[in-house]
C-alpha cells in the first residue's frame, strides 16, 4: 500500500489542492483512529511506515517528495486524532537536518537511513534554563579533550527525550563557537531524568558533566551549526503549527457536534445566536491559521534563513492566538463536561497549551517576526 | 505587599473610613500573628487551589476564637455582622495574606437559605454546626441533562410517611467526597411549570444509599464528583420550607452566592505570584518582567484588576445604601470570573515552558513547580461554575433589554 503522489519537481504550489497529498492525508486519518494513548513505537510507527510518510520526508535523490509541506499534513492528521508522537520533532525535524549535512561519515549515513526507514528516533534538546530554545548560545559548553571532547551539558524538558534513540544537543565551545553534539541514549540514559508535560509528552531533563565524545559525535560547527539549528528551530516550529491546526480543527468539530446535540431550555445550543456566532468566530481563527501553518511550512524548504525566520515566526505568532482562543472557547461552550478529564476535550486543550509555549507565546513570535 | 496599580483598592486614600481603615489594620495583624504559615505557604505555592479542608478547619478553628469564623453572618446567628464593606475587608486582607477560603457551601449558601427559610429546629441544630466546619457542606444543583437549564433537574423525591425517598443523580459536585451535608434541589412535582415541582432537601451523606465517584479534572486533580441516590431516605423535618417551593429558595442563594462572588482578595494573591514568576523566569536572555510586550500585558491586568476591584467596591457602597441594581450581581460574577482566568493565563505565560511539567515532584524538575498550567485548566471552571457566564449575561440581558 502506497499513498505516493508523483515525485515533484518543485515544490508544490501553496494552497494549490493536490489530489495525491489529500489521499495521503485521507488515508493516514483513516489508518490512525483509534491509535491515540496508544504506544507509537508499536501501535503508530508500523503503519506510518506503511503509508510512506517516513520515506515521505526523505530528500528526492532517495526517493521522498514534498518536504515540510507533506510532514506538515502528516503532522496536522495526526494531532487531529489526538496523538503524541515524536513525527513532528524527529522525522520532520531532526531527520531532514542531518540528512543536509554533507560529511563523508559512515555512522552518520546509517543514522539518517535509520531515522528515514522509521527504526530510529531522534530528538534535540532545546531548552536549558531560558524558557525560550537556548539555541545559537547555550551555556552547555564542548571542551576539548585528549582524541575528542568532553561536554557539559543541562538541558531542560527534551521531547521523547529518554526514547529517541538519538539525542542532539546545542553546545557553545570554550571559545564560544556554537556547535551540535549527538548523544546516544544507550549511553546516557544514567544523565536522564523523565517527566511527563501537560499534554502528555514525555520528556526528560539531560544533566552531564565532562561527558566524553569522540570527534565524530560533533556533527556540525560554527556556520554550518547555526544554519542546522535556526533550519531545525523554523522546522519544528512549522510543524508545530500544523499539529495546532489539527488539534484546532478537533476541537472545533466537536464543539459543531455538541452545539448541534445538547439540549437547555427545550433546543439545542446551536439555537443561540451569541453561540452561533462565537462558534463562527472559533472557525474564522482556525482559518487564519490554516492558511499560516501552510504558508509556514512552504517557508521551511523555499525561503532563505532570514526570510523563513520571519515567516514562521509570523504564522507561529497567528498559530498560537487562535490557539489560545479556540481551546478556551471550546472549552467553554463545552460546559462542565468540557473540564472533565475523561473527555477527549481536555487532551486538545491541553495540546494546544503545550504548543502554544515551545517557542514562547504568541508574544515571543511577534518579537522574532519583527526583529 | 508593595502597592502596585492592580492593588489599589487595598491601599488608595479616600476609598474608606478611618473605621473601616482601622478595621482593615485590625485584620491584617491578626491574620499575620494567627494564620498557620504551613497553610499560607500551601495556597501561596500554587498547589491547592482548592485548600485542604484540614487546612480550613484549622483556620476556621482560630478564626472561631476571635468570633470571625461566621463572618459573612449578622449577630443572632454568631457572625460579627461586618458590613458589606467590613466583610470585603475581612475577605481582601485574609485571602492576600494566603489564608484558606472558608467553605463557601455553608457559610455563603445553605447557611443564609436556612437563616430566611429554614424552622426554628433547622436553625438551631444547623446553623452553629456550619460555624465550626463540624458540617462540611456540598452543593447537589448540577444534573447530567440539567446545567444552565437548571429547572428541568430530575432527580425524584417522593414522600412517603415521615420521608421522602430520593432517586437520581447530581454531578460536578465540588468537595461531595470531603463532606457531611449535602443540599439538594429535587423534583417532587412533574405537574405544570418545571421549577413549581422542586424542594430542598438537606441530606446526611452518610445515609445508605448514596454513592460519590470522583470525576478527575484537566488539571489532574480531584475536586469535583458524581453524588448517586438510590432509595435514599430523608426524614421531612429535613426539607426546607414548603414543598415545591425549592425553586425560590435556590433563586435567592444563587442571588447571594453571586453578590459574594468578588473573589478580588485571591486576585491580588495570584497577582502577587505573577510578579515573582515574571521576576525569576528568563526568557531570551532577559527577565520576563523586562520584556516590554510583556509589561504591557501586566500593566492592562492590573489597570483591569484595580477597576473590577474598585467597581466591587462601588456596588457594595451603593448596596449599603440601599441602591442595589439586579445588573450588580450578573456583573461581579462576570468580571471577577475573567479576571481570575486572565491572571492564569498571564502566569501561564510568564512561565512559557518552564510551566509543562504536569504535576512533577520538584525533585524531577529541581525547582519548585509552580503550576501554572495546571492552574490555568483548573480556573476554566470559574466562567462556567455558579450559573455559567453565558446564563449571567442572559439575565443581565434580562434585566436591562426586558
Amino acid at each position: 500500500m502506497s499513498a505516493r503522489p508523483e515525485a515533484q519537481a518543485a515544490a508544490p504550489l501553496a494552497f494549490q489542492p493536490d489530489e495525491s497529498l489529500e489521499t495521503f492525508s485521507d488515508m493516514l486519518a483513516r489508518s490512525i483512529v483509534g491509535k491515540a494513548g496508544k504506544d507509537w513505537r508499536t501501535e503508530l510507527w508500523p503503519t506510518l511506515a506503511e503509508l510512506g510518510a517516513f520515506a515521505a520526508l526523505a530528500p528526492e535523490e532517495r526517493g521522498g517528495y514534498g518536504g515540510a509541506h507533506t510532514a506538515a499534513i502528516a503532522c496536522r492528521v495526526l494531532a487531529q486524532a489526538g496523538i503524541v508522537s515524536p513525527f513532528a520533532i524527529s522525522a520532520a525535524t531532526v531527520a531532514r537536518a542531518l540528512a543536509q549535512i554533507d560529511r563523508a561519515d559512515e555512522r552518520l549515513g546509517t543514522i539518517v537511513r535509520s531515522l528515514e526507514d522509521s527504526a530510529a528516533v531522534a530528538t534535540i534538546a532545546l531548552h536549558e534554563e531560558d524558557a525560550l530554545p537556548s539555541l545559537l548560545d547555550p551555556k552547555s559548553v564542548l571542551v576539548r579533550d585528549a582524541g575528542g571532547y568532553r561536554l557539559t551539558a543541562r538541558k531542560r524538558m527534551v521531547a521523547f527525550g529518554a526514547e529517541a534513540d538519538w539525542m542532539l544537543v546545542p553546545v557553545r565551545s570554550a571559545a564560544g563557537g556554537t556547535g551540535i553534539a549527538l548523544i546516544e541514549r544507550a549511553k546516557a540514559m544514567g544523565a536522564l531524568k523523565p517527566c511527563t508535560l501537560i499534554d502528555g509528552t514525555p520528556a526528560a531533563d539531560l544533566e552531564l558533566t565532562e561527558y566524553p565524545l569522540r570527534e565524530a559525535d560533533v556533527l556540525a560547527t560554527g556556520e554550518e551549526a547555526r544554519r542546522l539549528l535556526l533550519w531545525m528551530a523554523d522546522a519544528f516550529a512549522a510543524a508545530q503549527c500544523a499539529e495546532s491546526v489539527g488539534a484546532m480543527r478537533a476541537l472545533v468539530n466537536t464543539t459543531a457536534e455538541y452545539l448541534g446535540t445538547r439540549k437547555q431550555f427545550g433546543q439545542p445550543l446551536s439555537a443561540n445566536q451569541a453561540l452561533r456566532h462565537r462558534f463562527v468566530d472559533m472557525e474564522i481563527m482556525l482559518a487564519k491559521a490554516e492558511t499560516m501553518a501552510t504558508v509556514a511550512a512552504a517557508a521551511v524548504d523555499a525561503e532563505d534563513a532570514d526570510d523563513r525566520r520571519r515567516i514562521v515566526a509570523t504564522a507561529r505568532y497567528i498559530v498560537t492566538r487562535s490557539a489560545w482562543k479556540v481551546s478556551q472557547e471550546a472549552l467553554q461552550m463545552h460546559g462542565a463536561i468540557g473540564m472533565a478529564n475523561e473527555t477527549p476535550l481536555g487532551r486538545y486543550f491541553k495540546r494546544l497549551l503545550a504548543l502554544s509555549l515551545w517557542f514562547g507565546d504568541e508574544d515571543a513570535s511577534l518579537n522574532a517576526a519583527f526583529a | 505587599m508593595k502597592m502596585t496599580i492592580g492593588t489599589l483598592g487595598g491601599t488608595m486614600k479616600g476609598l474608606f473610613t478611618p473605621e473601616e481603615q482601622a478595621f482593615r489594620e485590625e485584620v491584617r495583624a491578626f491574620v499575620r500573628e494567627n494564620l498557620p504559615p504551613d497553610v499560607a505557604e500551601r495556597l501561596k505555592s500554587g498547589s491547592h487551589p482548592v485548600p485542604l479542608r484540614s487546612d480550613v478547619q484549622r483556620w476556621t478553628e482560630i478564626l472561631h476564637k476571635r468570633g470571625w469564623a461566621a463572618y459573612p453572618w449578622p449577630k443572632e446567628y454568631g457572625g460579627p455582622g461586618f458590613t458589606p464593606v467590613e466583610r470585603y475587608i475581612f475577605e481582601d486582607e485574609c485571602a492576600m495574606a494566603g489564608a484558606p477560603e472558608l467553605v463557601p457551601f455553608g457559610l455563603k449558601m445553605v447557611g443564609p437559605v436556612i437563616m430566611k427559610y429554614g424552622s426554628d429546629h433547622q436553625k438551631a441544630y444547623f446553623l452553629p454546626r456550619i460555624v465550626r466546619l463540624e458540617h462540611f457542606w456540598c452543593q447537589g444543583y448540577s444534573e447530567p441533562g440539567s446545567g444552565s437549564d437548571l429547572a428541568s433537574l430530575r432527580t425524584r423525591a417522593v414522600l412517603k410517611g415521615d420521608r421522602y425517598v430520593v432517586d437520581g443523580q447530581k454531578v460536578w459536585t465540588t468537595s461531595a467526597h470531603e463532606a457531611d451535608w449535602i443540599f439538594c434541589l429535587v423534583r417532587t412535582s412533574t405537574e405544570g411549570k418545571p421549577q413549581n415541582g422542586i424542594t430542598f432537601l438537606l441530606i446526611d451523606l452518610r445515609t445508605p444509599g448514596i454513592t460519590i465517584r470522583p470525576i478527575i479534572t484537566i488539571d489532574g486533580r480531584h475536586e469535583i464528583n458524581e453524588v448517586w441516590f438510590e432509595n435514599v431516605e430523608v426524614p421531612v423535618e429535613n426539607r426546607v420550607g414548603e414543598e415545591g417551593k425549592g425553586w425560590t429558595y435556590a433563586k435567592y442563594l444563587l442571588e447571594h452566592e453571586r453578590l459574594n462572588f468578588g473573589g478580588m482578595g485571591f486576585c491580588k494573591r495570584e497577582l502577587a505570584r505573577l510578579h515573582e514568576m515574571a521576576r525569576t523566569t528568563m526568557r531570551g536572555g532577559k527577565r520576563v518582567i523586562d520584556d516590554p510586550l510583556f509589561r504591557t500585558r501586566l500593566a492592562a491586568l492590573e489597570a483591569e484588576l484595580a477597576t473590577i476591584d474598585l467597581t466591587n467596591l462601588r456596588f457594595l457602597r451603593e448596596a449599603q445604601a440601599g441602591r442595589q441594581s439586579a445588573l450588580h450581581a450578573p456583573v461581579l460574577k462576570i468580571m471577577s470570573s475573567e479576571m481570575q482566568q486572565a491572571i492564569s493565563e498571564l502566569q501561564l505565560r510568564a512561565l512559557g515552558t518552564t510551566a509543562l511539567p504536569f504535576m512533577p515532584s520538584d525533585a524531577a524538575t529541581n525547582r519548585p513547580h509552580q503550576y501554572a498550567a495546571e492552574n490555568y485548566c483548573n480556573m476554566r471552571k470559574t466562567t462556567i461554575y455558579a450559573g455559567s457566564n453565558e446564563i449571567q449575561r442572559n439575565i443581565a440581558a434580562k434585566g436591562l433589554l426586558g
